[in-house]
């Protein structure tokens, strides 16, 4: 007995047909009841698989009939229902290990013609990974019956083939392969199927109905026709009219040529020719506004053959209010227990500061190692202060923080630094899992199901896996490479969405032609998509491929150019939007199958597909014309709010704040803003100042501090240095602060001769870091004192001349004079934009330094020829000027003139620049506010 | 026929002369003669221009099948001869049919093609894939990080000292980075060789330089120059300035070879100690410079070694590592050899923009190059460039592969274009007058080689467009605020003067290229200042939208709980509904708020999330602002699968990724090579006055012929050090301001032909009172000597005009925009028809509904292989009890039943013990009373009842694993019941016997009502859907647990 045919038509959706037909075969064994028992299904995908059983369901549902279903199954897994197994098979993780040791003991000579450049011998994952490669060139060769050395013989017919020896290598490989599993006792899928073959062991005793089969490989076709022969009855659901009869095969697959010639009307209406993924997406969305006001959201299915673009289009369908939902959903690798385990195991290996931060931020570890209190402020603090590297060998944790760390290294711990089999690192992850997850039980309709269950459940697959890989396979894996192959099989597997009856599905190519729903809008119908094509390959080049009769280009060709048909003709209404560029930006032609026309309309059609893209029509996008009011920014500024505390005392620092913007001095000092960050890798210009200031404020208060030796002053300063390197920045520094603390050393060493010179001269250091003392001095502004707060980095003293000097140390990568940093322009237009160095006249006039009181920048920049002394060349009258200035800002403050911020140049961007809108094109402006209302 | 040969082409063609036509002529030309387009490789730079070159392409074609008239013109350009109207539209449905063959495509695309061809051979990881510029970023920062947190301080010490050149740096990291920058390309393309150029000259003892330094200092003489200058010279020995020892006093003259000074002659017994001196120093000097480079190459080393780990372990690689390995002289024989694997032929080698092209991408393609120059009539080879416009230097591109190309091609024709179809005769004749002039000059000085090199490239230049309107002038801005020349005053002028323009003539399209990218950011914000709206080449950063910078900073505070900042930004947002926010907060509320937005983002994802957290905003946006933060939102939906547990990455892609603003405006700002194959029609130049040859390189290298691999490199030495160098060093540093000057002169070129009709050249005036020595050498100084050489240079201050200043009155618009009046757009809902209940319904997965089914324990989720053995062993269990209809029917044969479970066990299972668990079972109480058809028959409570239905006795039907799909709430649901006994009475069903098998152990009474309990919804759903079913009442319906281990049987209901 052959195989039978029956052609479903294409005038409705394929899988209603299929319902029909397969209704009709129901034994009528119970009453009210529809058993279809004795059937077994094969459909070509899990999707039309739910959607049959859903459609059969439905039907009987509305013929108050009760439901026996068939065993639905896919075609990947019919065959294993065709002969009786007799050995486990081997998984895919153990094929892929076996492939990967295989070739990794092949002495490196015989492997060189395959693998010329091998990894190290203990680079498991390298192998692995060619393993896999072979692996799947392997499977997809056996599945249709040939093996390597079959291939080469066939190859070597072909021009310009010069590869012998590198299939000669696969072959001996493929028998080495298949020896070990022989060894361990499993069996190659692929392989047993064949061997099935052989013994003529395929059969069936239920009724066997294929629908939408229409490429079956080679070994699947041998086998069908096997339990046929044997008197098993087949039959092939064909989505097509009787009159195309001749296009399909006895298996019921399609004839390549008849499909790739033929021709495919179009309805030039609704093909969109569009530019890149974001006008696909906005045409995916005009299409469904021209759908929305006839079909319900079921009646309407977007193709996406390119899964590249489903963010795209969610996001726009979002925006339009329209929930999108891709079934197959987000790999597991990006669930928050696979991150959570693979931060653990980072930080665990790597003992970097960087894990340790990344892991604190962990929303499932923060709750489980209770991090709420010290909190991740109290980490980036820590940071910021000791800037370590590197937090495994660190002993001296700040009191807040210690107790969270002693939980965290219970956990850590868990994971060993040594080597393992898999098995173990199964037990040894999933203890860390349960470690972080244990104590929860998660609600079924709950978010947490997807998020949480699901994904451990599929974690636990894999371990499971693991385990079960026999003993000579179990290897060696680090930590790393444990938790890298876990992700690389928690990538492949997904956690599908949930099902929302008020979305509209999103569905891969191959599962378009078997949905039933009467509308369909296909996106991406461009070459290399629909059709997909490989022309060069690493192993199976077309050509080769098309002489093995395995899936070659003029197959898809023919698959797609079919599934187009289907997907045309089973519909009311199909939309296909054709782009210029794919989701990576590169170009891309219209598909060939939008060029399948005779020839005379072929200029026509070219001139449309290859001409400019057209703006999306989107009837969903409401459109006028820009007003006055469209151009104004409507995200405001916040205005200041009134100050709550008194203002009493003011600094040259936030006088200088003030003096570049009033509303960042608001922000600083009235609202009490402070940033944080955790960037730095290194000391930042602000901790490697301080480290300056206080070596040099030790030596300054040293006994060597007049000194003019020049040596005793640099070793002094050497000695201080180290000291607070070591004190602040641990035993062990971060190398790079110790690289900075050298070239703060040469400056230093540099600024010891200055010095001993300058000590030379006759000058006498008096005071260091002198702050107010007691009491603050004031300044009278408008009768009313305010309090001088400020610090002088360094007072020296003249005893001859009886000068004062007023120092303030500059360790910035470059230094200017000290009047370029006090005002910009000139003359006439002289702004003050610091006030610094005057301000400290008050305070030494406070500290009653009697005299002539100079003003200067010690110096000590990254060019070691600048370092040095600079006072300042004012006189009086500029400092009169400078001290107007204070009172001015003082008058300014106390009246909270705050506003608008001053625009800062691009590069001048501070922390509070996003709030003044500094960068941003159209910003706010305060409301226009007509005098008469004032 | 013999199909008609194609010559070798070289074209040599000039900026606007229609390199693309050429190139499609060739192309079509080959295809209609040979109807194999897919034999043709095509390339060029930029994706965008291969998909123009292809389109163009098709649509030539079209066109001419279309139409007689297109068909006669193209024939006139054809190469190759002219063709039928039959042959167009067969070579038309060639390029179809052959859609997934055809290689137009970018180098970069072709060697991907390649290298994933022949990766095994490549030493490439299998599954490697190309890296994001932002990615490989981060790469190498993290690998330089590792190199501060993991290299021997000491080691680093001392290398941070040679690198930095004397001075004392803050910041480590920063130095790392530049010289990776600088060289860590040159390192990959070298061996150790090249950076050992150089040996130390013979060393001067200690003792000689003491007795050298004695007799100089000691040496009487009463001239008092003479006595300075010696004791500056041993003062600078001594402290080891060697740049001032070498330029200055005494040791100056003397190291030149000079015998006197200031006009004094040496005498003998200080020239020879000085000559001692010279020769220390020269020691010093060299060895330094040895040192220097030496460390570079050690700290590139140290770099590469953390970066290529980090690249393996992602698998990620850059287009030039692809080039590397290909161009790698192991490789560069095999591709071109092996049709097989690359499954077609290229018999026709088509290369755009060939000076961009460097020397590894020459390397190779050359064999295919080589290959299609063999005079065979079916091969052929073009190649079309400018080499005046080789501006991508910094990117690997060296001009001179032009000559390099002539010289290793045979059978070369070489061609020139040089009719503009772009510019206006103005801008035509300013560029004409302007590169004539300046080989001419006299006063080039440094830049005279550079100058006379690039000459020899430029041919006068004509247009096509004689009727355009046009306008060139070159002038002075004002001096600044301080009465200084300044960059910035330029720009502000610029600014101004663009602002008048775009208000006489609004539809224009304004070019403003600058140099420094820095630069650019400075222009806009002056032109914004004005009120202009100025875009950014390739879009500004999403930061220029207020509300993206309210989202970043909810992302940043998220990130950062003590970051006030961004606390108070979102507060006083919109956003602040997002924070759930009152008045009195605790402390530890913004650590318990930042920890559930990270969660929502880590688990929702990046798209959906900042969709969600958007919400709020979009009221608040005006249309601008409402577009970009759609693209914001375009942006995370994009990060998704990149994203990890922190937001700082996604917050540098949006702070550093360029978006354009759908609504680009007319004038747009961008550095000289951005505008690489644009045109506008007025174009700006206002930044002309920095330096040529530029800020000197921190190294020079040095190549084997001018396109050949790195045979040298060296850490750069001041000029005045320069002298004391082996001539080959000295030569290295000639060539490297050769090239420089070159390249800058492409730059100058390429900017001045971007203009068609209006070109404005804007200059900083000389500083009043100061004494200049000539003009100065910048891209001013250049244009000056062109157009009109002045050197003193006033404020506002016009030295050039030509054409009609008010040439926009009579332009027309060259390109049109699309919609004339701007509009608003926005999105509004989409409503579809309510669907109905059953529509909507769908499969819904079997929950598990064990253990009450509401909630799941995760210690259960992460049940231990110990339990997966269980089950494993439960199938095996299950498999058996399914062929067992009866008992009394059944032949339990143990080899044939171990043999068949065998594909199931897996080694780890003992399938002889689980049998005699099972046949155990059979033959127990318990299993007799469901399995022995007798026993089941007598069973009495349950078959009388079975009896009192029907009036005969019901017939017996056993249905093993039995599957159902009934209808549920919401949709339908479906299962499968390990046994299903069914009393029948003819086809009826008047009684359903549910028997479910569970193979858990039971260790006592209390374990086992646990357990029934556990499993009582489960049996309790089966119940009811065989009651839907068969339409029985509950009374019908009997569900009965089976313990195999324990062998109890339980009734459930
Ligand atoms: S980019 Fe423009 S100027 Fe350059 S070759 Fe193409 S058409 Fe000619």
């Amino acid at each position: 007995m052959g195989i039978a045919s029956e052609f479903l038509s294409w005038d409705r959706p394929a899988l209603a047909a299929a319902t029909e037909w397969l209704l009709k075969q129901a034994a009528g064994t119970v009453d009210g009841v529809v058993d279809l028992s004795h059937l077994i299904v094969v459909l070509p995908s899990a999707y039309a698989q739910r959607r049959l059983l859903r459609r059969l369901a439905e039907a009987c549902h509305a013929a108050e009939q009760g439901l026996i279903p068939p065993l639905i199954q896919t075609v990947g897994a019919l065959p294993e229902q065709l002969y009786e197994t007799k050995l486990p098979f081997a998984s895919n993780l153990v094929q892929q290990l076996a492939w990967g040791q295989t070739l990794r003991e092949c002495p490196a000579d015989e492997l060189r013609p395959l693998i010329p450049l091998p990894p190290e011998a203990t680079d498991i994952a390298a192998w692995r990974d060619y393993g896999d490669t072979i692996r799947r060139v392997y499977r997809e060769l056996a599945s249709n019956g040939y093996t390597f050395e079959a291939v080469a013989q066939i190859a070597d017919q072909l021009e310009g083939f010069a590869e012998h020896e590198r299939w000669d290598v696969l072959a001996s490989l493929q028998q080495r392969y298949l020896a070990r599993l022989d060894a361990l006792e499993l069996w190659d899928k692929q392989t047993a199927r064949i061997v099935a073959l052989e013994h003529d062991e395929c059969r069936c005793d239920k009724r066997l109905v294929l629908i939408g089969a229409v490429d079956l490989n080679l070994t699947m076709r041998r086998m069908l026709d096997q339990v046929a022969a044997a008197g098993g009855d087949i039959t092939a659901l064909i989505v097509a009219p009787p009159e195309l009869a001749d296009r399909f095969d006895g298996h019921g697959c399609l004839i390549p040529e008849r499909w790739t010639s033929a021709q495919i009307e179009h309805d030039w209406e609704r093909i969109h020719l569009v530019d890149g993924p974001a006008e696909q997406a906005e045409q995916v969305a005009g299409c469904l506004a021209e759908l929305a006001a006839g079909q319900t959201v079921k009646q309407v299915v977007i193709g996406m053959p390119d899964e590249g673009l489903i963010g795209e289009v969610t996001r726009v369908m979002a925006r339009h209010e329209v929930i999108a939902r891709f079934g197959p959903g987000r790999p597991a690798a990006k669930s928050r227990p696979f991150q959570a385990l693979e931060i653990v195991v980072q930080l665990a290996t790597s003992g970097r500061y960087g894990s340790l931060a990344e892991l604190w931020r962990h929303p499932d570890l923060f709750d489980a190692l209770k991090l709420k209190e010290p909190g991740v402020d109290s980490l980036d603090a820590f940071f910021n202060k000791m800037l370590p590297a590197r937090v495994d060998n660190l002993k001296d944790w700040p009191e807040e923080l210690a107790p969270a760390i002693e939980r965290l290294r219970t956990l850590t711990k868990l994971c060993p630094d040594k080597p393992a089999t898999l098995a173990a690192w199964a037990e040894t992850l999933r203890t860390i899992l349960l470690a972080i997850y244990g104590e929860l039980s998660i609600e079924v309709e709950s978010p947490d199901h997807r998020h949480l269950a699901r994904p451990l459940q599929a974690i636990n697959k894999s371990f499971g896996e693991w385990t079960d890989v026999p003993e000579p396979l179990q290897g060696s894996f680090t930590a790393t490479e444990a938790v890298d192959l876990l992700k690389r099989q928690m990538g492949r597997e997904l956690i599908s969405a949930d099902v929302d009856p008020a979305a509209v599905e999103m569905v891969g190519w191959l599962d378009l032609p078997l949905d039933d729903a009467p509308c369909a809008i296909v996106t991406s119908v461009n070459e290399g998509v629909l059709p997909s094509s490989t022309n060069s390959d690493l192993f199976l080049p077309n050509v080769l491929r098309e002489r093995l009769g395995i899936d070659d280009n003029r197959s898809r060709l023919a698959r797609d150019a079919y599934q187009m048909q289907v997907v045309r003709h089973t519909r009311e209404i199909v939309h296909w939007i054709v782009p210029k560029r794919n989701a990576q930006g590169d170009p891309v032609s219209p598909s060939r199958l939008l060029m399948a026309c005779p020839n005379e309309e072929l200029p026509a059609r070219v001139l449309k597909l290859f001409g400019p893209a057209a703006e999306p029509s989107n009837r969903a996008i409401e459109k006028r014309e820009l007003t006055e009011a469209d151009h104004h920014q409507r995200i405001a500024i916040p205005e200041p709010k009134p100050r709550t505390k008194p203002f009493t005392r003011i600094s040259p620092t936030a006088i200088k704040l003030y003096l570049t913007c009033p509303y960042r001095f608001y922000l600083r000092y009235v609202a009490g803003l402070r940033e944080m960050e955790d960037g730095s890798s290194e000391l930042h210009g602000g901790a490697f100042g301080n480290l300056a200031h206080d070596v040099l404020c030790a030596f300054g208060e040293s006994d060597l501090k007049d000194s003019t030796n020049v040596e005793a002053i640099a070793g002094l300063l050497t000695a201080e240095l180290e000291k607070r390197l070591k004190r602040d920045y641990g035993p062990t520094p971060l190398p790079a602060v110790l690289v900075q603390g050298e070239q703060l050393r040469m400056r230093l060493a540099k600024f010891a001769e200055v010095q001993a010179a300058r000590a030379a001269e006759g000058w006498r250091i008096m005071h260091c870091e002198l702050g107010v003392g007691e009491e603050y001095p004031t300044l009278e502004v408008d009768g009313e004192p305010i309090e001088l707060d400020g610090r002088i980095d360094r007072v020296d003293y003249h005893p001859q001349s009886g000068q004062w000097v007023m120092w303030d140390y500059k360790t910035g990568d470059s230094v200017g004079r000290p009047e370029a940093d006090h005002h910009a322009g000139r003359g006439e237009d002289r702004r003050w934009t610091s006030v610094q160095l005057p301000f400290y006249r008050h305070l030494s006039a406070h500290h009653g330094f009697r005299g002539d009181v100079e003003l200067g920048y010690i110096t000590l920049p990254k060019d070691l020829a600048e370092v040095g002394f600079r006072t300042a060349g004012w006189g009086e009258s500029d400092l009169d000027e400078a001290d107007e200035v204070i009172r001015r800002v003082v008058q300014l403050i106390r009246a909270e003139e705050f506003f608008p911020p001053v625009a800062l140049k691009p590069n001048q961007a501070d922390g509070y620049s996003r709030i003044c809108q500094d960068t941003v094109l159209g910003k706010w402006t305060a409301p226009f506010i007509p005098e008469e209302i004032l | 026929m013999a199909p008609p040969k194609f010559p070798n082409q070289l074209i040599k063609a000039s900026a606007g002369s229609g390199k693309t036509f050429q190139l499609t002529n060739r192309y079509l030309g080959i295809a209609s003669a040979t109807l194999h387009p897919e034999d043709i490789l095509a390339t060029t730079f930029t994706r965008k221009a291969a998909g123009e070159i292809l389109d163009r392409i098709m649509l030539r074609l079209a066109e001419a099948a279309a139409e007689p008239k297109c068909l006669a013109e193209l024939n006139q350009f054809l190469e190759g001869g002219k063709i039928s109207p039959a042959r167009c539209l067969e070579t038309l449905r060639s390029l179809p049919d052959n859609l997934h063959r055809l290689q137009v495509k970018t180098l970069d695309s072709h060697f991907i093609r390649l290298a994933q061809t022949f990766s095994f051979e490549l030493g490439l990881p299998p599954d490697w894939t190309i890296i994001e510029d932002l990615d490989d970023q981060q790469l190498r920062s993290q690998a330089i990080e590792s190199i501060l947190a993991e290299e021997e301080a000491a080691t680093l010490i001392s290398l941070v000292h040679l690198l930095s050149k004397g001075a004392t740096d803050r910041s480590v990291s920063r130095l790392i980075q530049a010289a990776v920058d600088d060289l860590y390309n040159v390192l990959l393309q070298t061996d150790e060789l090249a950076w050992q150029i150089m040996e130390r000259p013979a060393a001067v003892s200690d003792g000689e330089v003491e007795s050298a330094l004695q007799s100089i200092e000691s040496f009487p003489t009463d001239k008092k120059s003479m006595k300075s200058a010696i004791v500056g010279d041993c003062e600078r020995f001594v402290g080891g300035q060697w740049a001032a020892f070498f330029a200055k006093g005494i040791s100056a003259k003397v190291a030149a070879g000079e015998t006197k000074y200031s006009r004094m002659e040496i005498p003998d017994e200080l020239v020879t100690p000085y000559q001692t001196l010279i020769k220390a120093a020269r020691h010093a000097v060299i060895g330094t410079l040895i040192y220097q480079t030496e460390a570079a190459r050690d700290l590139l080393m140290r770099f590469d070694r953390h970066y290529q780990r980090l690249k393996r372990q992602g698998r990620g690689y850059r287009f030039d590592d692809v080039t590397r390995v290909l161009a790698a002289p192991r490789f560069v024989n095999v591709p071109s050899d092996n049709l097989f694997r690359l499954d077609g032929r290229i018999d026709h080698l088509l290369l755009d923009e060939f000076q961009d092209t460097s020397p590894q991408q020459w390397e190779a393609i050359r064999p295919i190059a080589e290959r299609v120059t063999d005079g065979s009539p079916h091969h052929s080879f073009f190649c079309v460039g400018d080499m005046k416009q080789a501006i991508y230097a910094w990117r690997g591109g060296v001009a001179e592969i032009f000559g390099e190309v002539k010289n290793s091609l045979q059978n070369l024709t070489e061609r020139g274009l040089a009719k503009s179809f772009r510019s206006s005769p103005v801008v035509i004749e300013t560029v004409n007058q302007v590169f004539e002039e300046l080989p001419r000059r006299e006063d080039l000085d440094t830049l005279h080689e550079g100058v006379q090199h690039w000459s020899e490239f430029f041919q006068r230049h004509e247009t096509a467009r004689t009727d355009k309107p046009g306008y060139a002038c070159l002038e002075t801005a004002p001096l600044d605020r301080e009465g200084e020349p300044s960059a910035t005053a330029v720009l502000e002028h610029t600014a101004r003067k663009i602002q008048a323009l775009h208000q006489a003539a609004p539809h224009l399209t304004i070019g403003v290229l600058v140099r420094r990218n820095q630069t650019v950011a400075e222009m806009i914000y002056h032109l914004r200042s004005l009120g202009v709206p100025a875009s950014e080449e390739g879009g500004n950063p999403l930061t220029d939208s207020a509300a993206v910078q309210v989202m970043l900073s909810l992302l940043t505070w998220l990130d950062h709980p003590g970051d006030l900042v961004s606390l108070f930004h979102v507060r006083n947002s919109p956003l602040a509904l997002l924070l759930e926010d009152s008045a009195q907060q605790p402390d530890w509320w913004r650590e318990k708020m930042t920890n559930t937005l990270r969660r929502e983002l880590l688990s929702e994802g990046y798209g959906p999330t900042i969709h969600r957290w958007a919400g709020p905003l979009f009221a608040s946006c005006n249309p601008r602002e409402r577009r970009r933060l759609e693209q914001f939102e375009r942006l995370a939906y994009g990060y998704q699968n990149r994203a990890g547990l922190r937001t700082r990455p996604f917050i540098q892609l949006v702070e550093t990724q360029r978006v354009a603003d759908a609504a680009t405006s007319k004038v747009r700002v961008m550095n000289v090579h951005q505008s690489k194959g644009l045109e506008f029609d007025a174009v700006f130049l206002p930044e002309l006055d920095g330096r040529i040859p530029g800020q000197p390189p921190s190294f020079v290298i040095e190549r084997e012929g001018a396109t050949g691999p790195i045979t040298g490199v060296c850490h750069y030495a001041s000029q005045d050090i320069q002298s004391l160098l082996p001539d080959r060093v000295q030569t290295m540093f000639n060539e490297t301001r050769r090239q420089d000057v070159v390249e800058q002169l492409c730059v100058l070129y390429v900017a001045l032909t971007r203009a068609v009709s209006g070109l404005y050249m804007i200059i900083q005036p000389r500083k009043p009172e100061t004494k200049s020595s000539g003009i100065a050498k910048s891209f001013a100084g250049l244009l000056l000597r062109g157009l009109n050489p002045t050197i003193n240079l006033t404020e506002r201050q016009t030295l050039f005009t030509a054409g009609d200043a008010k040439w926009y009155e009579t332009a027309e618009v060259e390109h049109p925009t699309e919609s004339a009046t701007p509009t608003a757009k926005i999105r509004q809902p989409i409503h579809f028809q309510a669907s109905d209940a059953e529509e909507a319904a769908e499969m819904i997965a079997p929950s598990s509904l064990e253990g009450g089914g509401a909630r799941l324990k995760v210690t259960s989720l992460l049940a231990t292989s110990q339990e997966s053995y269980g089950l494993a062993k439960g199938q095996i269990v299950h498999g058996w009890f399914e062929r067992v209809v009866w008992l009394e029917e059944a032949t339990l044969d143990e080899a044939a039943w171990l043999a068949k479970a065998k594909a199931t066990a897996g080694p780890t299972i003992n399938l002889k013990s689980a049998f005699e668990t099972f046949t155990t079972l059979l033959e127990s109480h318990a299993g007799k009373l469901v399995f022995s058809r007798p026993e089941y028959e007598q069973s009495p409570a349950w078959f009388a009842h079975g009896k009192t239905i029907g009036q005969a006795a019901p017939q017996i039907q056993v249905r093993p694993e039995m599957a159902y799909t009934v209808h549920v709430d919401g949709g339908y649901s479906g299962g499968t019941v390990d046994r299903l006994v069914l009393l029948m009475n003819g086809a009826k069903v008047i009684a359903a016997d549910i028997i479910d098998f569970k193979t858990d152990s039971i260790p006592g009474p209390k374990q086992l009502k646990e357990k029934v309990e556990y499993y009582r919804p489960q049996l309790e759903a089966y119940r009811a859907a065989m009651m839907q079913m068969f339409r029985l009442p509950a009374t019908h319906v009997r569900a009965r647990l089976l313990f195999t281990a324990s062998r109890e049987l339980v009734d459930v209901g």
